[in-house]
């Protein structure tokens, strides 16, 4: 019996942490809403949810932000992570909480191409979009030292001469497969696209050459880069990266293919525009803090972008658009 | 190597990270040991509070945490035959029984030894030899995974008990289910009747609590139904020296520990194929070769060997792939990998050159913490034997909310605390038809496994099976399956034809 308490006690101790986390600074609503009495938000610790777990690049790039965002608004900012159906879960949850400004989902493109395989019903439509603050334009395409391509050219005249040999790895219906795709259809070469895993078993799939190339961000594959068995032959950018500026791009290299995602913060649809609007404005300001930048070059080589509202939507609406377009490709038809 | 460690040893020889790995290892082993939480889920509620510790700090928390979590998970399995973690699986089948017997401080006491032991030998592997073995681990592409998973399916048959026809039911069934949700390679959705929660399929924490705890606490209570009184299982507290077992025991048991060892390690290894897969797959082979397989299931501390040795030697093989090469192993390796991206270190091949003061320091992490998962455990031992003596009818209450928590917990979302009902139901319906649930979970965790490698395999070979035959590592272990199955098929025609002669 008293060790059942000494362990209740424990299991209180690790949640009272938490809690403790939880428990908003009292000072801070003062400021802010001085011009307007209704208007005070945020009041309480506002909620971030991260539809991935812990320790992937979409949970990075929110607790980054929440770390900055929380001085800013003056209020706790927590994030949760609610994981399942490739991050529908978690985005259904926050579609469907009180629109009263204290949840929010940060996800990215994503999100629009789970609508387009058919893992959910709806998109960024249903929600209240804010801002958009990473844009991730460091796709590239990696092959092993050992592979005899030394420029894109070179791979893509090998796919010509032998169609079908090539292994592409990537997932159906996943970012990088529709990326393969438009490479397969604008060049007219035919890739073997085959299914090797996720980041980090391709990366593992790489390294022992059972794939030939490998496209993802620059940060799933830096650290076999700089240990040189990778060779980067290209980024899918409009422009070269500021962080590795030796890489050419793909258009340079007369392949005009753009690949990025972007990291946005959205909130259930019916939330106070005030709200949006205060949300969007300390974003623009987080995308200017030095730290920051730092913080997230460091671990992933990307660079704050921040979008205003009305530009995430329109970005988010032209995403869907032309996903919507490529939907057989997207879905290997 | 020496110089190496010197660095290590500057960076966590200091009262506060001392302190960590203690509280780490403890809080680990809590974890663990209570139904419903696991070493999973004890990483994933700390990692977010390591961002921003120091590095070093925040990763002695995470691996000690991680051994502590996954040696924790036996006190259950021996004490309530309810497996705290998918990797004490089968801890449960000999453990319990010994319990049973009267020998729960034994077998305690044996599980506790055997997993430091196999936390020691795969440190040591790791520490010599992780560079190299990671070179052949990523030898390993879908052919031979598809081979070694169904090399690990043929284990059922060591896992069946009593009816290898139940035994076999009740693995596929596992297979089956596991096929719910949208499948790994097309995104197509797969008995999800439009949910977008089934869409994700069922996650494996909750399929393991409801299949044993929940089920358990269900066999219970009804038992209580029908009797005046649940009695405690009774247990000798104070007849208990040192670890419960002899030397001469400790002898007769070392192969069964190197080789159990070993698998833990290998099955580590392989990244996908965690020590959920490894316990049961270490207690299959030691019961194939032991002189006296009848005896498994009865409470011979063979058993509890086995699968501790194994388990907590799977924890060294992951980290072997993933300092060596950046790729982890499982979920639990995959959140330390974020851990350490998060803090500007990511591990790669250069780990071992441009981050000696890391990689050093988690070896010594390991060591410290064996030994202190020794310490706290042995001491704790008398305590945790106690926990018997609590009538049932106040622990399974408290566990039954452990379980709501820890499911809900997994992902934040209630759809997992229906899973964690739904089969506890289900095992509880098991039970009474007499189909043992282990096989259950091992069809549940290699099924998909298999089916993805063997359709990515295809997609590489573009159609040809061959290719699963002339790639040398596939076919070995394919060649292992066919024999490991006539075997099977052999002993059991062998001994209906005994029973029948006797009859």
């Amino acid at each position: 019996m008293k060790k059942i308490i000494v362990l209740s006690l424990v299991m209180l101790l690790i949640s009272s942490m938490f809690v403790g986390c939880a428990t908003p600074p009292e000072e801070s609503n003062s400021e802010g809403s001085v011009e307007e009495e209704t208007f005070s938000w945020p009041e309480k610790p506002l909620e971030i949810v991260v539809p991935f777990n812990a320790g992937g690049d979409t949970d990075f790039h929110a607790r980054t932000y929440a770390k900055y965002l929380e001085p800013i608004l003056g209020e706790k900012v927590l994030v949760v992570n609610i994981s399942g159906a490739n991050g529908s879960a978690g985005t259904i949850k926050v579609r469907d909480s009180e629109a009263d400004g204290y949840t929010a989902l940060f996800y990215h493109d994503s999100m629009l191409m789970n609508k387009v395989v058919g893992v959910t019903d709806f998109a960024h439509e249903e929600l209240e979009v804010a801002a958009a603050g990473i844009m991730d334009n460091s796709y590239i395409l990696a092959v092993n030292a050992n592979s005899p391509f030394e420029t894109l050219e070179d791979l893509i005249n090998y796919a010509k001469e032998n169609p079908g040999e090539v292994k592409y790895a990537s997932s159906i219906g996943a970012y990088t497969y529709y990326v393969g795709r438009q490479m397969e259809v604008l060049t007219d070469v035919d890739f073997n696209i085959v299914d090797a895993g996720g980041g980090t078993d391709r990366n593992a799939a790489l390294l022992a050459e059972k794939i030939d190339t490998n496209v993802n961000p620059y940060g799933v594959m830096k650290p076999y880069i700089d240990s040189g068995d990778f060779r980067v032959l290209a980024v899918f950018a409009d422009k070269r990266s500021g962080l590795f500026p030796d890489v050419p791009t793909a258009k340079e290299q007369g392949f005009n293919i753009i690949a990025h995602r972007a990291y946005f913060l959205s909130f259930p649809k019916g939330t106070d525009e005030r709200i949006i609007t205060k949300v969007s404005e300390a974003m623009e300001q987080v995308s200017k803090i030095p730290e920051y930048a730092e913080d997230i070059s460091t671990a992933y080589c990307v660079e704050p972008a921040y979008m205003n509202t009305a530009d995430t939507k329109a970005y988010l609406d032209g995403a869907m658009e032309e996903f919507e377009a490529a939907s057989d490709m997207i879905l290997g038809e | 190597m020496l110089e190496s460690f010197a660095i290590g040893a500057q960076a966590i020889l200091d009262p506060i990270s001392l302190l960590i790995i203690i509280l780490g290892v403890t809080l680990g082993i809590v974890f663990g040991a209570i139904p419903g939480l696991s070493a999973t889920m004890a990483l994933a509620l700390f990692l977010p509070i390591t961002y921003r510790m120091t590095p070093i700090s925040g990763i002695i928390l995470l691996i000690s945490l991680y051994i502590g979590g996954i040696s924790g998970g036996l006190i259950s399995a021996i004490l309530t035959r309810i497996p705290g973690t998918p990797s004490s699986v089968a801890t449960c089948f000999d453990g319990y029984p010994m319990t049973a017997k009267g020998e729960g401080p034994k077998a305690l006491g044996v599980g506790i030894v055997y997993s430091f032991i196999g936390t020691i030998m795969s440190t040591i592997v790791l520490i010599f030899l992780a560079p190299w073995l990671a070179k052949i681990a990523i030898k390993f592409g879908a052919y031979e995974y598809f081979s070694v998973a169904l090399f690990s399916l043929t284990m059922m048959a060591g896992l069946s008990g009593k009816s290898m026809i139940k035994g076999l039911i009740s693995g596929f069934m596992g297979c089956i289910f596991a096929t719910i949700g949208m499948d790994s390679i097309g995104s197509v959705q797969r008995y999800t009747f439009g949910s977008v929660q089934l869409s994700s399929g069922f996650n494996i924490l909750p399929v393991l609590i409801g299949l044993f705890a929940i089920s358990e606490i269900l066999i219970t209570a009804e038992k209580a139904k029908y009797a005046t009184k649940l009695d405690a299982v009774q247990v000798d507290i104070k007849g208990i020296k040192g670890f419960g077992f002899t030397w001469k025991e400790f002898i007769e048991q070392k192969w069964n520990m190197l080789i159990s060892g070993l698998m833990g390690i290998g099955i580590g290894i392989l990244p996908g194929i965690g020590g959920g897969v490894a316990n049961v797959m270490a207690y299959g082979a030691v019961k194939n070769r032991s002189k006296y397989p009848e005896k498994f299931g009865t409470g011979i501390i063979d058993g509890v060997v086995a699968t501790e040795t194994s388990n907590n030697a799977a924890i060294g093989g992951a980290l072997v792939p993933l300092l060596a090469l950046g790729i982890p192993g499982d979920t639990v390796t995959a959140m330390l990998l974020g851990g350490l991206t998060i803090q500007g270190i990511a591990p790669g091949p250069l780990m071992f050159t441009q981050n000696v003061d890391i990689v050093y320091a988690i070896f010594l992490t390991m060591i410290i913490g064996a030994f202190s998962m020794l310490f706290i455990e042995f001491y704790g031992l008398r305590g945790f034997a106690a926990l018997l003596k609590i009538p049932k009818h106040y622990l399974l209450p408290g566990i039954f909310l452990f379980c709501i928590i820890g499911s809900f917990g997994i992902g934040n979302r209630l759809f997992d605390v229906w899973t964690v009902l739904l089969f506890g139901v289900l095992g509880f319906a098991f039970h009474k038809v007499d189909i043992p649930p282990s096989p259950f979970i091992l069809g549940f965790i290699i099924g998909p496994i298999m089916e993805t490698n063997l359709r990515r395999g295809l997609m590489f070979s573009q159609g040809d099976y061959t290719a699963f035959l002339t790639e040398p590592i596939s076919a070995f272990f394919l060649v292992a399956a066919a024999l490991s199955i006539t075997l099977t098929v052999r002993k059991n025609v062998k001994n209906a034809k005994k029973s029948r002669l006797q009859n």
